[in-house]
């Protein structure tokens, strides 16, 4: 069995009235693919924010690769998940003022590299992400296909032990998305990171190892995927 | 089944129909009752920033009037002369009415306030007619005190002023209409005086006589006046203009978010023109609603609103009806002017984020502004003719350049800077992406500084001292005899000690009537044979000398008489006296050479003695000017030297340096002008702070999500919070930059105009600035403060 890295146990969130989270449950394991799939509204997106340690929970436990994520202060969470973690969006998470380059070269700067080396790999995986020929411009400039492309390299670029992709197709054609997935799952097999995908589409959720099924707020059953 | 065609297909011409106008009104109103609180906010911040415009615009359109209606007060303080012809040397007291009166008018100074006092003195008190606000004239051994004198007599604060009264009764106050403004210093004192030494040319028989000032508008010649009040009414006026144009655009962006979704529904473009015009308009009317309310409401909170020893009365802020109607027409015509001129309802922007990269901005037509500004300003100070429309054109043109060239400016320095730690690359990926912004909200501040910068060296026009260097006090002695110069001199040395450098002197004319050597002198073209020397006692000629001497002058513009020379001297027996003492001097061998350090040309020096006995007890040609350098001011020393001379009358007129200069000297502004305008540019400011948070507030709003995304991602707030400090530091040093450079060139180009010293006070520059940069730097700081809520991640969430 690989390690666990991530480990959410009765999960619990509300926004206001509405009890977005009411006991969900998730673990992901080293190397692994799991799709956390459920209709519109259901809490997928919700348990992706709260199992990476961006939304605090109501109840319930998340710890990463052992650590409770509450007894971590805000700057510690900040920092894992600028190291550990790598995130796609529906809508991509590039910062508009950077060029494509930058965007990814930023976060490795953060995390310690030097500006030339950052900016190196930056090139290197637009390359293998076959944007390298927009690494100049702006996230204004290029297609949303690019742009998510573009935000994959953001998500890879540091070596993240857990991708997180809340919907990473939801903005793309279908042909466009099909590739979005041959890369990210591709790459994350080659790297042995976890990947843990938000999607509503079945299609989408076929590339994952494990399907978890979210329903009104709780985690159902899980399955292999299909 | 096949699907059946409808019995009436829809009628092409309904169809395709426009809407009517009014159709398009109810839309708008519609649309505007039913905005939710994002539309309902907008409209808000809208109005009050059109309410603050319109608050400001009404103050400084209350400016003129405030000043013409304190002139009115002025003319009517004036005495109205008696029906004498001043040209008599004394007056025919047969003549007299026995209505008539005397008025001698003095300027002084308490403890850096304006006092005015007038002496008065009548045939018969009980029918001569009474200054206005006063209920009788003054008999000889009575006071009539303003209020505001009143107050500060009893109070310990009056101590030092008490003296000056001479032990006579306070009788009375001056009522409003006796004044110029609530908190003025003005005394009128009864005097006994024979009417055989009246003067001819201060003998009144009413009041209401005085010369109301123009601004100059219009003849040939700029007058310094019309100049400064063009200067600073533009330097008021333009940044509030720009400032009504940036508030309505306040939630352009949600708008046109709302539009383009109208767009993609089917709403033509017309309409939306009419949706804009309506929400845009509304507000526009309603923050000119509120505005005019709130003027109304800080009207008479006039009199506590005081600048120095300026103030107004309530009625005098009243803006004239074309003023009112200009901001009636302005605040709206502008508001809706500027949304409509920058709205883009592209249906394709509901959904698309992408944009294609903007051409770079061009820089001729920007560069044009201030180049034709420089040049109609130019051309004004070599013509020397008054337009004053140019004249307001080219400051206008050369104060706003500052704004224009700003985006380029920014553009062009985003594109050189270098790259650096990961906040400094976002500051400046943001200010290469979007410069435009950072300037809009920069360039009404850059407009404001530029204005403030100019407008303090030419409020200072005029008021500067004779001489360079730090001119501590400056003492005129006017209708004082000769033999007084050297007691005064000697007065000022031993109060103010060794350090004192004190120079001056009086202006004699003499006309050479045998000079030995026609062809040396006068050294003007055509040959003149006036020379003008200055009578000096050796306490104020800074070198080695003994009554008698004679110098002759280094750095003169004319040579001096040669020795042996014979010059003919005319000194006036009193001031305003056409009788006069003319004798021959033969000009002796200068004892020396030496440099004067003022302004005023003189071929020669002399000393009293030089001249001969004949000269003591007459009056030189002209007031005698001492300046003193080499010492601290003090306004407590200033009132010493007045009690030491107060003797001599109100010839004295003793000024610390920082004192009003109102005082005959070389005034230009009046304090009540000069006022104003500080009063304009301090209420600019506060509209442009205002703004500023408002923009960074709105700037802020728009960024959240992708703010939020790298909150999450796991950039650090703090690096957030450097590169918003770092992207508002940028563009305010660049219109800092701008600011400054404008100042100075429309400084440079007024100076020729006005035939004045004028020259920007580098070191308030330095504190202008740093107060500009100061106060953007700590919106920005105040603005990280808002990071954390902007970028909750709650606010990813999309359902």
């Amino acid at each position: 069995m690989s390690e666990i890295l991530l480990s959410a146990t009765g999960i619990e969130r509300s926004f206001g009235q509405t009890r977005a989270l009411r006991g969900a449950d998730l673990t992901v394991e080293a190397g692994e693919i799991v799709a956390v799939i459920g209709p519109s509204g259901s809490g997928k997106s919700t348990l992706l924010h709260c199992a990476a340690g961006i939304l605090p929970v109501d109840a319930g436990t998340v710890s990463y690769r052992g650590d409770d994520l509450a007894r971590l202060s805000d700057r510690d969470r900040s920092r894992l998940r600028l190291r550990e973690f790598g995130f796609v969006f529906q809508f991509g998470r590039l910062i508009p003022e950077l060029t494509c380059r930058d965007n990814v070269a930023v976060p490795l700067r953060l995390a310690g590299t030097g500006r030339r080396a950052a900016q190196s790999d930056a090139d290197e995986w637009l390359g293998r992400l076959d944007v390298e020929q927009i690494a100049g411009r702006r996230p204004g400039e290029v297609s949303g296909g690019q742009a998510q492309r573009v935000a994959l390299a953001c998500a890879l670029a540091h070596g993240p032990r857990v991708i997180l992709a809340d919907e990473p197709t939801g903005a793309l054609d279908s042909l466009q998305g099909e590739a979005v997935m041959r890369l990210l799952t591709a790459t994350v097999r080659h790297t042995g990171a976890a990947l843990v995908l938000v999607t509503h589409e079945p299609r989408v959720a076929a590339y994952a190892d494990r399907e978890v099924l979210v329903r009104d707020g709780r985690t159902g059953e899980t399955r292999a995927a299909a | 089944m096949t699907a059946q065609a409808p019995a009436h297909p829809p009628d092409a011409s309904t169809a395709t129909r426009s809407p009517g106008w009014v159709a398009n009104l109810r839309l708008a109103a519609a649309l505007l009752v039913a905005a939710g609180r994002a539309g309902r906010l907008r409209w808000l911040l809208v109005t009050i920033g059109l309410a603050l415009c319109t608050l400001v615009l009404l103050l400084a359109a209350s400016i003129g009037p405030a000043l013409d209606s304190r002139d009115g007060r002025a003319a009517a303080l004036s005495a109205t002369s008696a029906p004498l012809d001043t040209t008599d040397a004394s007056v025919d007291v047969a003549r007299l009415a026995p209505t008539w009166f005397q008025v001698t008018e003095t300027a002084s100074v308490y403890r850096g306030d304006r006092v005015q006092v007038s002496e008065l003195t009548a045939l018969d008190p009980a029918i001569a007619a009474p200054p206005p606000g006063v209920d009788r004239f003054p008999r000889p051994g009575e006071v009539v005190v303003s209020p505001a004198l009143a107050d500060l007599l009893a109070g310990p604060e009056g101590d030092g002023f008490r003296p000056r009264l001479g032990g006579d009764t306070v009788v009375g106050t001056i009522a409003d209409d006796g004044l110029l403004a609530p908190d003025e210093l003005r005394l009128y004192r009864g005097v006994a005086a024979d009417p055989a030494d009246w003067a001819v040319y201060r003998i009144g028989e009413g009041w209401g006589g005085g010369y109301v000032p123009t601004t100059g508008m219009g003849g040939s010649g700029v007058s310094l006046v019309a100049v400064l009040l063009t200067a600073g009414v533009t330097i008021v006026i333009v940044p509030l203009l720009l400032f009504v144009a940036l508030m309505s655009r306040v939630g352009s962006l949600a708008r046109d978010r709302r539009d383009a979704g109208l767009r993609l529904l089917g709403a033509t473009t017309g309409q939306l023109r009419v949706v804009t015009v309506v929400e845009t308009g509304t507000a526009a009317l309603a923050g000119m609603l509120v505005g005019g309310a709130a003027f109304l409401l800080a009207r008479p909170a006039a009199p506590f609103v005081a600048v120095g020893s300026t103030g107004f009365f309530p009625d005098d802020l009243r803006p004239s009806a074309g003023a009112l109607v200009a901001i009636g027409l302005a605040v709206p015509v502008l508001a809706v002017g500027s949304v409509l001129a920058v709205r883009r309802p592209d249906p394709i922007g509901v959904v698309r984020q992408q944009s294609p990269p903007r051409p770079p901005r061009r820089l001729w037509w920007r560069l044009l502004i201030p180049v034709v500004g420089g040049l109609l300003l130019w051309s004004l100070g070599q013509a020397q003719f008054g337009l004053l429309p140019a004249l307001g054109a080219g400051i206008v043109a050369l104060l706003v350049s500052a704004a224009v060239l700003l985006p380029w400016v920014l553009e062009r320095l985003a594109r050189l800077l270098p790259a650096g730690p990961p906040a400094w690359q976002l500051a400046v990926g943001r200010l290469r992406l979007d410069p435009g912004t950072p300037a809009r909200v920069v360039a009404g501040l850059s407009v404001v500084l530029a204005g403030a910068i100019a407008l303090q060296p030419l409020l200072a026009a005029g008021d500067r001292l004779d001489r360079e260097g730090e001119v501590a006090y400056q003492v005129q002695l006017a209708d004082v005899p000769t033999t007084e110069m050297e007691r005064v001199v000697d007065l000022l040395h031993d109060r103010l000690g060794a350090a004192a450098d004190i120079r001056g002197g009086a202006l004699v004319i003499g006309t050479v009537v045998a000079p030995t050597n026609p062809s040396a002198f006068p050294s003007t073209s055509p040959p003149s044979p006036y020379v003008d020397l200055r009578l000096a006692p050796c306490g104020a000629l800074g070198v080695a000398c003994t009554d008698g001497m004679v110098f002759a002058v280094g750095d003169s513009g004319r040579a001096g008489p040669p020795a042996g020379s014979v010059v003919a001297i005319s000194v006036p027996l009193t001031s305003g006296d056409s009788r006069s003492i003319t004798f021959n001097w033969t000009v002796p061998e200068p004892a020396a050479t030496i440099s004067l350090p003022d302004r005023y040309e003189a071929a020669l020096v002399v000393t009293p003695g030089a001249l001969g006995p004949v000269v003591d007890g007459l009056l030189a040609s002209s007031p005698a000017r001492f300046s003193v350098t080499g010492v601290q001011a003090s306004a407590e020393m200033a009132d010493t030297l007045r009690a030491d001379l107060a003797d001599l009358g109100s010839g004295v007129d003793i000024r610390a340096a920082g004192e009003p200069a109102d005082l005959g000297l070389r005034s230009v502004l009046s304090p009540t002008a000069r006022s104003g305008l500080i009063i304009g540019a301090l209420l600019t400011l506060v509209v442009a702070v205002v703004g500023l948070i408002v923009t960074a507030v709105e700037q802020m709003q728009h960024r959240r999500r992708p703010l939020t995304l790298a909150v999450a991602a796991g950039i650090p707030r703090g690096l957030l919070a450097r590169s918003m400090l770092i992207g508002a530091a940028l563009p305010i040093t660049v219109g800092v930059s701008l600011a400054v450079l404008s100042a100075w060139l429309l400084v440079a180009l007024l100076r020729p105009m006005l035939d004045i010293p004028m020259a920007l006070d580098w070191a308030t520059v330095a504190v202008y600035s740093a107060a500009a940069m100061g106060l953007v730097t700590l919106l920005a700081g105040a603005s990280t403060l808002a990071l954390p809520a902007l970028t909750r991640p709650t606010d990813l969430r999309t359902s």
